[in-house]
């Protein structure tokens, strides 16, 4: 083959070119600690990278919610420990005050009764980060209000609200305590409703209620069937002598049940929840649960239950009044203390159950953020030593061919003529 | 027979040695230019005379300057310029365009993407907060400018692209022009018998400019006079050259020939890459980078809208975005304005932030065709970045092919000093030859002078 001069010069600036272009990849490389700097250098590498940095950002967040919520929860749970302190207080009083010789002292314990009222008061109404802690979604308002005479407390509307935060993609968990679950009167509607039942058929229900001063009233519920799956809800609240509170009949709702698993499906097209009814007027204040209702086959048999009398605020502001005047509270008082004493343990062991929950889904996101560190890594990490001997061999290359081409190029018949 | 003889051939070889050191040292003197062709002087004996019986030889005389080229190879490196300079120039724009996207990074869309919803997913915890949902706003802002910045910036670079593709069809048709002018003066000079080396040697490097530019199919006539055809369409001959413009339609680009009704059949060379891309690369992600943000903007407000604002009074049925258009993604100036217009709660509630977390649910629904809106934008990417990578595999093998082809070439038609050296020397011996020749002639007249 003939060479000419040409194709000397070319080959040796062909060969220093790549050299020094593997060179650039490699610095490149080893300056930004990336093997992937364009989308070219691996187009589904940098796909997973990118998916990769978007679940690890969403995990990030996820952890960074669970982190606020943990702390919102620790307030939640200090609250009710101090109340339960309390309410043991008040219970040892009215222990103490069952004793003849304590009577006497009546205002003393009167006053105790009010001091542990006011410190209930002051924790349903405790606020953590500027929410209240107790007032369901709606967070700006105080959930509990002591009415002017001081002789009942009301409350708020909406304080029945779940709090909720996803922990992953498709898990949502409940991060709150609403005042209503913890201090409201609850109203359960449980059993079925029969599927079968011919259509404008009616099934009733009914229960004693309470106002905040424990007069009592009675609740008295109808169920009357429009279509299939499909109630009128409509209710009612008489006074002893039979007469309804209400001017005109309050407004019924539309039920509709699953047809193929017989669980209720919706409240007035929304999905069912608690629903609250205030009468201020009389001081009641309750809400209706009819989440647990179905419809099947059976004949229709609903349960009606109530988790408590009265709640503790107006309880307290009873049991006071009565110790105020002198008066032993009967056991039925006692014993709705007691009540709300259980009630507040289970309940305190349920944040106790989220918190738990939570911490063990903070540390499963952890190390699924280690995973995928670690595997980001495998894609796009440089190992830093193999870069740095394989710039050092094409480093070497580059001073091989160089100093061949400063033999050979100058070299010449022309030196020797 | 007669001394004389001895003269007249010495004589006419001083000569034809003289001619031939002349044509190597032009050969030594381009040896450096690369578009030069070596010229090799080929020699043949005179004609023999016929004398006293006998065939006498007459010495040496120039039959050729030989213009030593190889056209199997020439047509091999115009079809591999075409493929070359296609493929470099794809890969060198469509690079640009991986730069804009700045991917994998914390500075592309892909993380604003998801940092727009996993803002939804903070406030969705704290619902009522204003620093959270400012923090909403600001990450829809950061992703509308990075929207935007890509935009315009796609859109800058296809009216350069269109721009380039128009200087390249001002070039093309200069060097048509050119070619034609060299054509009909090479006809002229080989009916003269004059090899015209120097105008062949500048059409063949305008042809080659040529083919990096577009694909072209050469043909030679039996006057050597070279036919030029774009992509289908005729471009020159000795007579005539083509006058071509740039030519849009439909937002695609061609290469038609003034006053002609057919564009030609771009398939190769610069010109291709740059239609390609300015017709059907460019308007192909700026596409799909509109179908992810519509998509958004569906669905965000679709979801949006549903939640109740924290204004008194509250409002419901708000947009989150005003809408997207021309590559522009707007948020609702009221929103901007007071960031309590956020509506994510479903129940008119403060406390509510059912909205947020099913907005922050979005960034895993499948919302534009079967895929979620990062699975889109990350195919994009990943479709540009194998796009750049084929365009890259193509130029560096089709490199390779053509340097082997150019070194094929060197070797056959360019300068080795050494050789023409090697010549020099040859020549210079036979030239101190002949001289030494009519010097021995001169001593014969000499002593027969001498004799009388």
């Amino acid at each position: 083959m003939r060479i000419s001069d040409q194709m000397l010069a070319n080959k040796y600036l062909t060969n220093m070119n790549s050299t020094k272009s593997k060179m650039g990849k490699l610095q490149q490389q080893i300056a930004t600690q990336q093997k992937i700097n364009n989308p070219s250098d691996s187009p589904s590498g940098t796909a997973s990278l990118i998916r990769l940095g978007s679940q690890f950002e969403s995990t990030q967040t996820y952890i960074n919610s669970i982190t606020r919520s943990l702390a919102f929860l620790n307030e939640t749970q200090f609250a009710m420990d101090t109340m339960q302190n309390e309410i043991n207080n008040v219970m040892v009083k009215l222990v103490d005050f069952a004793n003849p010789t304590a009577q006497q002292n009546n205002a003393l314990f009167a006053d105790q009764i009010d001091k542990s009222l006011s410190i209930i008061m002051d924790l349903a109404n405790y606020q953590s980060d500027g929410k209240y802690i107790f007032g369901g979604t709606d967070t700006t308002k105080a959930p509990f209000l002591v009415s002017d005479d001081g002789n009942s407390v009301s409350f708020e509307s909406n304080s029945s609200g779940e709090q909720k935060i996803k922990t992953s993609t498709n898990i949502t968990q409940k991060i709150n305590i609403s005042g209503r679950e913890l201090f409201g009167t609850i109203v359960s509607e449980s059993g079925a409703m029969d599927k079968t039942a011919a259509l404008g058929s009616v099934v009733n229900s009914s229960t004693k209620i309470y106002d905040a001063t424990g007069n009592e009233y009675t609740l008295n519920m109808q169920y009357l069937k429009l279509d299939n799956n499909k109630y009128q809800f409509s209710y009612d609240i008489v006074d002893g002598d039979s007469n309804s509170i209400y001017g005109a009949p309050p407004s019924s709702s539309e039920l509709i049940f699953d047809d193929a698993t017989g669980n209720l499906k919706t409240i007035n097209g929304e999905s069912p929840a608690i629903f609250d009814i205030k009468f201020p007027e009389n001081k009641i204040n309750f809400s209706i649960d009819m989440r647990s209702l179905k419809e099947n086959a059976a004949p229709s048999s609903i349960t009606t239950s109530v988790n408590q009398k009265n709640d503790i605020f107006n309880t307290l502001i009873i049991i006071r009044e009565k110790i105020k005047a002198g008066e032993v509270p009967d056991e039925d008082l006692t014993n709705q203390v007691k009540t709300f004493f259980n009630h507040l343990l289970n309940k305190t062991s349920e944040v106790g159950a989220m918190i738990n929950q939570l911490g063990n889904t903070e540390e499963m996101l952890n190390n699924q953020m280690t995973n995928m560190q670690n595997l980001a890594a495998s894609i796009n990490e440089v190992d830093l030593a193999k870069a740095i001997l394989e710039l050092q061999q094409q480093d070497y290359l580059l001073q091989f061919s160089n100093k061949v081409a400063s033999m050979i190029l100058p070299r010449s018949i022309l030196d020797y003529m | 027979m007669g001394v004389s003889r001895v003269f007249d051939i010495a004589r006419r070889s001083l000569s034809v040695y003289q001619k031939a050191l002349d044509a190597t040292s032009h050969n030594v003197a381009n040896a450096s230019n690369k578009d030069y062709t070596r010229q090799q002087v080929v020699f043949g004996a005179e004609k023999s005379e016929m004398n006293g019986g006998f065939m006498w030889g007459t010495g040496v005389r120039l039959t050729e300057m030989l213009r030593v080229r190889d056209n199997l190879t020439d047509v091999q490196i115009r079809t591999t310029n075409q493929k070359y300079y296609s493929s470099n120039k794809q890969s060198q724009l469509i690079g640009q365009i991986e730069q804009v996207f700045a991917e994998p990074s914390d500075l592309g869309m892909s993380n604003l993407i998801t940092r727009f919803f996993n803002s939804w997913q903070e406030l969705s915890v704290t619902p009522n907060s204003i620093t959270l949902r400012q923090n909403v706003i600001q990450t829809a802002q950061q992703l509308s400018s990075k929207n935007q910045s890509i935009n315009q910036y796609l859109d800058q670079m296809r009216s350069d692209v269109k721009a380039e593709f128009g200087d390249n069809v001002k070039m093309l048709n200069s060097y048509l022009k050119e070619i034609q002018g060299l054509n009909s003066q090479i006809f002229e000079q080989s009916t003269k018998g004059v090899a015209a080396n120097e105008l062949l040697d500048r059409r063949d490097l305008l042809i080659d400019k040529v083919s990096t530019m577009t694909n072209i199919n050469v043909a030679y006539d039996s006057v050597n006079s070279a036919t030029i055809s774009i992509g289908g369409v005729y471009a020159v001959d000795r007579f005539t050259a083509i006058e071509f413009t740039a030519f849009e339609e439909d937002g695609r680009i061609s290469l038609k020939p003034l006053g002609g009704q057919v564009s030609a059949m771009l398939s190769g060379g610069e010109m291709s890459a740059l239609a390609d891309t300015f017709s059907n690369k460019i308007p192909k992600y700026m596409g799909t980078l509109d179908s992810v943000m519509s998509a958004l903007v569906e669905s965000v407000n679709g979801i949006h809208s549903k939640g109740y604002s924290i204004t008194a009074p509250q409002k419901t049925g708000v947009n989150f975005f005003e809408g997207y258009s021309d590559g522009e993604l707007k948020i609702n100036q009221d929103i901007l304005n007071d960031p309590r217009f956020i509506a994510i709660s479903a129940d008119g509630n403060s406390g509510n932030g059912d909205i947020a977390s099913q907005l922050a649910a979005l960034s895993t629904n499948k919302i534009v065709d079967g895929s979620t809106l990062l699975e889109v934008y990350a195919n994009l990417i990943s479709e540009i970045g194998n796009e750049k990578s084929t365009a890259d595999y193509l130029s560096e093998s089709n490199k390779i092919v053509l340097d082997k082809l150019e070194e094929q070439k060197s070797s056959y038609s360019g300068v080795s000093i050494d050789e023409e050296m090697t010549n020099i020397i040859k020549f210079q011996r036979s030239y101190d030859a002949s001289a030494k020749l009519v010097k021995i002639a001169d001593e014969m007249l000499q002593t027969i002078i001498n004799m009388v």
